[in-house]
């Protein structure tokens, strides 16, 4: 009996792995996957300067999904979102030429420039070498000096999103999958589509892989205000449109193609092996619309003087770039199982090389080691080195003057005759991306595989670019090096593996769905807690909501000319919001380590986004050349902001649980991981200051946030009631305010129209107080979101939601609900914009 | 190094005359052996180098932004 059971197994293991492609077999059909991850840049070397700025920090949000639609149908979708902000460098010139200067505000600490493109009107020194003389303050010499820096420059939070989806098809020895995306933010669109295939052959130890994709890319860039006065844009034709206000527009588009060509082998029984050729072409504009050179001017009729200086003049010009670019792309990724440690040795290396100029060699390696019961550590390191692109210079010269006045001979007319573009290279670049360098990362991950496919990973990696990294020597001169770290958690859910558990637990499943398929509606939180140590679940929550309309005073609405004169805490207002939105993405992770109490872990990632419009009446707004001036004017771009949000922390327990009746207690701390001090960047040089504080991501506070919850079923019908309230513990965060506490009071009652389907009404009741404190450094009051009185206040809303639980199939002991809160009364504090209703979206699988 | 490279290319075809019966790709379908073990958290480390250097792609699969900062 035992024999003929063995025969069966491996006839059936024999059938599996046949079945299944080896070079593809890994990919989980069905999982779902979040990852937050950030970047952040290190401060630049500035030499005689140090900058305040921030260095750039990207904040990456991103969600993957993959079912099964069909027995050979799979698809996926994703959904990425950046948000970025700080400083980054603008150009390079001469340290001697002062590109960075000394902030005249922010007094006491030194800044790096707010762009400062063209210093004392562009007049600089060299000598007959056309070295760059830098002259000695105290002495009044002038002494050579060829070390370059960078020229920084600073951005307001901006966001990406991109959203894209991929619809694959299955034969037993090939597939076709085809996909389109597309993605947005300010000043950049794109949208593509790609198709790929496989052929698996040579008892599937072999697969053929092909694909290729097209992208159509826009921009449509406004150059920084404080830069435009000193850029040269007459040699930029159409590309660069004047707008009202002074505003200049950079626009282009681009289109790319792209085809790639690979085999996959199965080389022996623990090793594989994969080649790759790919190919991109690129037409159209490919310039980055932030980045600019200097180019130094010197009249070559001009001899030097008594202390052997000729006069420069530097002119700063938008890059240029080459129309076209192809590229080509050799990939080897070769993957080696290690049998004492049953450890797998990932190898790869690329090489690039483009029409550019730039040849490039990746090489990296990843150990991931299995230490037991779920855990993997992965240490990695990865070299790249790059030659610099063909038109790439830190700084240009040109030999003829920038501008200068020419006589008639015959009438004696002066004229000014400016430089001769024809005389410049046809294309130019001071991205240190494109100069010669090396990049030096090692990073490590860790990974905790849980029973029934839940997966967390954590990585870190560590960044350095450097001109002495390059392979063969020549790089860039050390002022160009930065390092950064990039940092990334993530959780994955390994659908197919929860239908199995369903299936092998059906009776444990159905449990979990009689206690958590209550009806809750999506808006409330801690309501239910898990009943047995051990038990886990995992749950994404998302939110949305929305201010617009004409803004209210307590309960009624006012009109510009009250907000003008009232608003603003006797001061006038400029600008009143128009639309203020808000997307908030949570992560439940649910635990409980006895039978009596639930840990959660709630993280947060959030995006907000405020447009503004001037306000009638409003008094003529200052220069732009002062502070205020110049936040009254930035108020005409939308105000973005993304990342982190407050991190919550809580414990739950059932005071009461008999009789189809529960009382449950939740006592929750919030961490305040999100940022309180998010700035706007400098402009028309001048500081903005601190952003407004409706718009900061997280409270800046440790919070206190209790709960009580009472749910009953009776037949059909569950009800429930919810006391809840956050009490923020400090009197103020590190940027000097608190936001005002909250309670909130709400009941609700849903009918289960069948087991799997129930739909809620609730009634919520919010109170709110307004800030405490104030921002302690610069910031700028324009409107009424400016003035702390105008927060909080007394808010009714009625909520309206659906709740599903998948009942069988693959997806069963998932559940989906969704909740619109429609206002009912806004009884605000001072003067603030209207709620238009908040959506509420979970789901969530408990284990 | 190209040359190199497609040598490569030819060793690949040729060892794929090479059998490995189904009882013998235990190893192989081990998750750790995947080609790509964690492809969202490689979407973002991929990301990352494509906006700080230019050999940026390299793959038919598209997508990304500006990275113009």
């Amino acid at each position: 009996m035992a024999v003929i059971n063995k025969s069966n197994t491996l006839a059936a293991l024999t059938a599996a792995a046949l079945a299944l492609p080896l070079t593809t077999l890994y990919a989980s059909d069905e999982e779902t996957t979040f990852q937050y991850g950030n970047y952040q840049d290190g401060a630049r070397n500035l030499f005689t300067t140090q900058s305040n700025l921030k260095p750039i920090e990207v904040d990456s949000l991103q969600s993957s999904t993959k079912l099964k639609l069909a027995d050979r149908v799979r698809l996926a979708f994703n959904y990425t979102q950046d948000t970025w902000s700080g400083a980054t460098p603008i150009t390079t010139a001469p340290l001697a030429f002062g590109g960075n200067r000394i902030s005249p505000f922010r007094a006491s600490t030194i800044s790096g420039a707010s762009p400062y493109l063209q210093p004392n009107s562009g007049l600089v020194y060299v000598d007959a070498q056309h070295n760059p003389l830098q002259q000695n303050l105290d002495t009044g010499a002038y002494t050579k000096n060829t070390q370059l820096v960078h020229t920084l420059s600073s951005a307001s939070p901006e966001t990406r999103k991109q959203g894209d989806f991929h619809v694959g098809y299955d034969w037993d020895e090939a597939s076709v999958e085809v996909g389109a995306g597309t993605s947005a933010e300010n000043d950049y669109h794109s949208s593509f589509g790609n198709l790929a295939g496989r052929l698996d052959f040579n008892q599937k130890l072999t697969s053929l892989n092909v694909g290729s994709s097209y992208t159509s890319s826009n921009t449509e860039a406004m150059l920084d205000h404080d830069a435009v006065p000193y850029i040269e844009k007459s040699t930029f034709g159409t590309r660069v449109q004047s707008l009202a206000n002074g505003v200049k527009l950079v626009t282009g588009s681009r289109e790319d193609w792209a085809g790639n060509v690979g085999i996959t082998q199965v080389v022996n029984k623990s090793a594989l092996i994969e080649g790759n050729v790919s190919y991109t072409a690129s037409t159209g504009y490919m310039a980055n619309p932030y980045k600019v050179m200097e180019v130094l001017f010197i009249d070559p009729t001009q001899t030097v003087d008594t202390e052997g200086k000729l006069k420069g003049s530097m002119r700063a010009f938008l890059e240029q770039r080459p129309n076209e670019r192809h590229q080509w792309t050799e990939n080897l990724r070769y993957v080696q199982h290690i049998a004492p440690l049953d450890a797998a040795l990932h190898i790869d290396y690329r090489f690039f090389h483009d029409d550019w100029g730039i040849a490039a060699h990746t090489f990296s390696a990843d150990w991931i080691q299995p230490l037991g019961d779920g855990w993997s550590i992965t240490p990695r390191v990865r070299y790249y080195t790059q030659d610099s692109a063909d038109f790439y210079a830190p700084y240009l010269v040109s030999n003829q003057a920038a501008s200068k006045n020419v006589i008639d001979p015959v009438t004696q007319k002066i004229t000014n005759v400016k430089y001769n573009p024809a005389l410049l290279p046809k294309n130019y670049s001071s991205d240190y991306r494109l100069s010669g360098y090396g990049a030096l990362s090692g990073g490590l991950s860790v990974t905790k595989k849980f029973a029934k496919g839940l997966e967390l990973q954590a990585g870190a990696e560590y960044y350095t670019h450097a001109g002495g990294l390059k392979l063969g020597g020549g790089g860039e001169n050390h002022y160009a090096d930065f390092d950064g770290y990039l940092i990334n958690a993530a959780l994955k859910v390994d659908l197919s593996t929860l239908s199995l558990a369903n299936s092998l637990h059906s009776e444990h499943a159905e449990h979990h769905n009689a206690n958590h398929g209550t009806g809750t509606p999506a808006g409330v939180m801690f309501d239910h807690v898990l009943h047995y140590a051990g038990d886990t679940m995992v749950g994404y929550r998302y939110m949305y909501g929305n201010q617009s309309g004409a803004t209210q005073y307590g309960t009624g609405v006012v009109n510009d000319s009250t907000l003008v004169n009232q608003a603003c805490g006797g001061k006038a207002c400029y600008v009143t919001p128009q639309d203020m939105s808000m997307n908030m993405h949570m992560i439940e992770l649910m635990y409980a380590p006895t039978d009596w109490l639930t840990l959660m872990l709630m993280p947060q990632f959030m995006d907000m986004h405020m447009t503004m419009r001037p306000l009638d009446g409003a008094p003529a707004a200052p220069s732009m050349t002062t502070p205020l001036g110049a936040a009254i004017m930035h108020s005409a771009h939308e105000h973005t902001t993304g990342g982190m949000g407050d991190t919550g922390m809580y414990a739950l327990f059932n005071a009461f649980d008999q009789h189809n009746q529960t009382i449950t207690v939740s006592l929750g701390m919030s961490a305040p991981t999100g940022d309180a001090d998010i700035k706007l960047r400098n402009t028309h040089q001048q500081d903005l200051g601190y952003i407004h504080y409706g718009m900061q991501l997280g409270s800046g506070t440790w919070d206190f946030k209790p709960a009580v919850t009472y749910t009953q079923q009776i037949d059909d019908w569950s009800l429930g009631a919810q006391l809840s309230g956050t009490a923020h513990l400090e009197s103020s965060n590190t940027s000097g305010f608190a936001l005002g506490d909250i309670f909130q009071a709400t009941s609700w009652g849903s009918y289960h129209w069948t087991h799997w389907l129930s739909t809620s009404v609730r009634g919520i009741y919010t109170l709110q107080g307004s800030l405490k404190g104030a921002y302690r450094g610069v910031y700028h009051q324009i409107g009424a979101m400016d003035y702390t009185s105008n927060y909080g206040g007394q808010f009714v809303d009625i909520g309206f939601g659906i709740h599903g639980a998948m009942p069988s199939g693959k997806l069963q002991g998932n559940h989906f609900s969704f909740e619109w809160l429609q206002p009912v009364l806004d009884d605000v504090n001072g003067y603030q914009l209207p709620r238009e209703g908040a959506l509420s979206a979970t789901w969530s699988y408990m284990f | 190094m190209r040359g190199l490279f497609y040598v490569f290319m030819c060793f690949l075809f040729l060892s794929g005359c090479s059998s490995i019966s189904p009882w013998e790709r235990g190893t192989l379908a081990k998750e750790h052996m995947s080609l790509d073990p964690s492809p969202m958290q490689n979407t973002l480390r991929s990301h990352q180098y494509g906006s700080r250097e230019a050999a940026s792609g390299g793959s038919s699969s598209s997508g990304g932004g500006c990275g113009c900062y």
